[in-house]
């Protein structure tokens, strides 16, 4: 569906983007893992074709360059700021997206009223995005995303800044959108979210991409092992495994065990691993 | 789908966002008018602007200074107060006194023997009036000593109407004559024959206005004619307070829509929202045709409020000239606006620097002082203020009586900052990289 190749982007001395490629599939959710300024939303900005990469190439399949207005208007965006108008109403944000896309005003009315009812903004359609808590306004971001009900959807941190709760709601939004059919493109640096809702995932730091695949292959391939700690009469044992199990049954016979707990190697892991950093630092 | 269907969107958007910002709907709209009608009150007594705060001492208390000082009293734009020690003599160094406090505009002294040297002007023994004048008020002393020739006349012209006054000035000239030994023989005779003359006419003229006074219209004989007219036409002044402080009115208007515009602009790009447009995709052109619409439609519509609250006093000399003026104003401010957006990236600086550098310029260009109340150096420097242009073209059509010629002069002005400001700032907003 979009096909980034060995993009280069540059700002003065800053390396945004250093050779970066991607292949999305249609109708995955695909996952964009990566701390702050590693450049994941200027590679959405050259997805979209806002901003020309210094090299490299930008396809969409079968809906050609989006740097043409015609490719572009199957793209939907979320930006990463909250890119509503706040002096007007969820249900008036909403119209004028619409009508940029050149909706037919009677096929808005009921599409809007469709997306207010997605994101659970129905009976605040009429208040003014100004006045709406965090979460709102990230809900309202996407829903602005989709008015035109495109097939590839690009969501910069949709749920920066939120509580637990609304981010619960705009991960279930994502998974609607995937029962849809679109193909959504994910940034994000919480791993969770990630390795909750993600069909495959990118890791990248310094505006690289370090590695690729579903969360499984990731941990799998660059988490380390499993680490069993147990607590016995003669103190904590800590103990380094590929198979946390085996070796907790080992350990059985031997009686004593007060206590015991398993750390799976995660996303986080990945990550640390691969740079010997910690995501969120 | 059409390149203008988004324009109008989008224009109808900021629009709507214009009037439900409380603040932005409060400086482009309400705080124009407020100057309008503060200052337009203030200023307004006597009808006409500016009034001259004028202090009469009267040393002489007789009926011709009397008439005199009523007479200036009923001067349009001068506002007299007789200066009266309470019995004692008036004393004008006092008066002076408070011309130097700023209380008073100016001081008029009518001297002892103000209504004897009317009666002896044939003698050639002139009207004596001393004024001090506070000299921040140069522009005023020219029309105050206009005023007073006139009025002066106009007191001449009642010794002469009246029989009894007039034959007694003309006796008492021709008493000086007699006893005047230097005179030599011919022009004795010459100056009889003038003093006869004038004794006839007088005669005649103190006939016609008894008729004339009863029959209701007065055709009063003037010794002199004076002719005022060139002073008139330099003064030429407003017509009632509003047509000055309604053209301000309407340059804070554009101020304040200005600003508002260019920082929505700002904020289309900060907010992300310039991002949805641009994949919409609505081209940057576009989007700025729609700002530009928008705020030229603002720029119109609190223009033409303000002159519509301004035509309740005054009624401009041309219609169709105030409204070249206003589109003109509109579409320089609009170019401004554009200007303004790409200065800063972000809001606060925008909205910071822009009302900053406005509010200089709109000082300096008239929208607190009036040009005409400047000094001649600030008048000048006064002319890279777009608003100077504005304010001028309006009052142009309004009272300055500017015909269309006239009238290229500010506009053509006006048109070359819109264009400049629209070009420069559509130049760099085109530039200008936006990502998510
Ligand atoms: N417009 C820009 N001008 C200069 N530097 C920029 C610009 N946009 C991004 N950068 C820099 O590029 C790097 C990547 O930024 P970004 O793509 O926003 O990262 P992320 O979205 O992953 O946090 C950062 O170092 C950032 O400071
Ligand atoms: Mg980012």
């Amino acid at each position: 569906m979009l096909v980034l190749t060995d993009i280069r982007k540059s700002f003065g001395a800053t390396v945004a983007v250093d050779g970066l490629s991607l292949r999305v599939g249609r109708g995955e959710v695909f996952g964009l893992l990566g701390p702050n300024g590693a450049g994941k939303s200027t590679t959405i900005s050259i997805a979209i074709g806002l901003l020309p990469p210094d090299s490299g190439t930008v396809t969409l399949e079968g809906l050609g360059d989006p740097r043409h207005a015609a490719a572009r208007r199957h793209i939907g965006v979320a930006p990463q700021a909250l890119a509503i108008y706040d002096d007007l109403s969820a249900a008036e944000n909403l119209l004028f997206i619409g009508r940029m896309y050149g909706i037919g005003h009677r096929a808005l009315r009921g599409r809007v009223a469709d997306l207010l009812e997605l994101v659970g903004l129905t009976d605040r359609a009429r208040d003014r995005a100004g006045t709406f808590s965090g979460g709102m306004k990230r809900r309202l971001n996407l829903a602005a995303a989709i008015v035109h009900e495109p097939p590839l959807v690009l969501l910069d941190e949709p749920t920066a800044g939120v509580d637990p709760q609304s981010r619960n709601n705009l991960l279930e939004l994502v998974r609607t959108l995937r029962a849809r059919g679109c193909t959504v493109l994910y940034t994000t640096h919480y791993m969770e979210e990630a390795q909750r809702l993600c069909d495959r995932v990118a890791i990248i730091d310094r505006g690289r991409v370090l590695a690729v695949g579903t969360v499984d292959e990731l941990i799998a391939r660059h988490g380390g092992r499993s680490v069993l700690t147990v607590t016995t009469d003669s103190g904590e044992r800590r103990i380094e495994t590929d198979d946390p199990l085996r070796e907790l049954a080992g350990l059985m016979p031997g009686g004593g065990i007060a206590n015991m707990r398993i750390d799976r190697p995660d996303l986080e892991s990945v990550f640390l691993h691969l740079t010997g950093r910690l995501l969120r630092d | 789908m059409s390149f203008f269907r988004p324009i109008l969107a989008i224009a109808r958007k900021d629009l709507l966002l214009l009037l439900r910002d409380r603040i932005n709907f409060f400086f482009t709209f309400f705080f124009p008018m407020i100057i309008g009608l503060f200052f337009g009150v203030i200023f307004a007594g006597g009808g006409s602007l500016p009034t001259i705060r004028v202090g009469v001492v009267d040393l002489d208390g007789s009926p011709a200074s009397r008439a005199m000082a009523a007479d200036l009293a009923a001067t349009d734009g001068l506002s007299v107060q007789l200066i009266d020690a309470g019995g004692a003599p008036p004393d004008p160094a006092a008066a002076a006194a408070r011309v130097r406090r700023g209380e008073l505009a100016a001081v008029i002294t009518l001297p002892k023997g103000f209504g004897a040297g009317m009666k002896s002007m044939l003698r050639g023994r002139g009207l004596a009036i001393e004024g001090v004048i506070d000299p921040t008020r140069k522009a005023q002393a020219g029309l105050l000593a206009g005023k007073l020739n006139e009025l002066a006349f106009r007191q001449l012209s009642r010794v002469f109407e009246d029989p009894a006054q007039s034959r007694e000035m003309i006796e008492g000239a021709r008493a000086d004559l007699r006893a005047d030994r230097e005179v030599d023989p011919v022009t004795r005779a010459a100056v009889e024959v003038l003093f006869s003359a004038i004794d006839g006419l007088a005669r005649t003229n103190a006939r016609r206005a008894g008729a004339a006074r009863a029959g209701g219209a007065g055709n009063g004989f003037r010794p002199v004619e004076v002719q005022l007219k060139e002073v008139a036409a330099d003064d030429r002044g407003p017509p009632h307070s509003f047509a000055i402080t309604f053209p301000q009115a309407a340059v804070w208007g554009l101020l304040g829509c200005c600003v508002a515009f260019a920082v929505s602009l700002v904020q289309e790009r900060s907010r992300g929202t310039l991002i949805r447009l641009l994949t919409a995709p609505v081209g940057r052109t576009q989007v700025m045709l729609a700002k530009a619409l928008a705020c030229f439609a603002t720029a119109v519509t609190v223009q033409l409020l303000m002159m519509a609250i301004m035509a309740a006093r005054v009624s401009p000399q041309s219609w169709t000239l105030l409204a070249v003026a206003v589109l003109c104003g509109a579409a320089a401010f609009t170019g401004i606006m554009m200007l303004l957006a790409v200065i800063s990236k972000t809001e606060g600086g925008s909205a910071g620097v822009g009302r900053g550098a406005l509010l200089l310029l709109a000082m300096f260009g008239g929208g607190s002082i009036p040009l005409q109340f400047m000094p001649d150096w600030m008048q000048a420097a006064s002319s890279v203020s777009p608003f100077k242009w504005a304010i001028l073209a309006m009052e142009g059509a309004i009272w300055r009586g500017y015909g269309a010629s006239e009238m290229l002069l500010p506009c053509g002005v006006l048109l070359g900052f819109g264009a400049a400001g629209f070009g420069l700032g559509a130049r760099v907003f085109r530039r200008t990289a936006t990502s998510v």
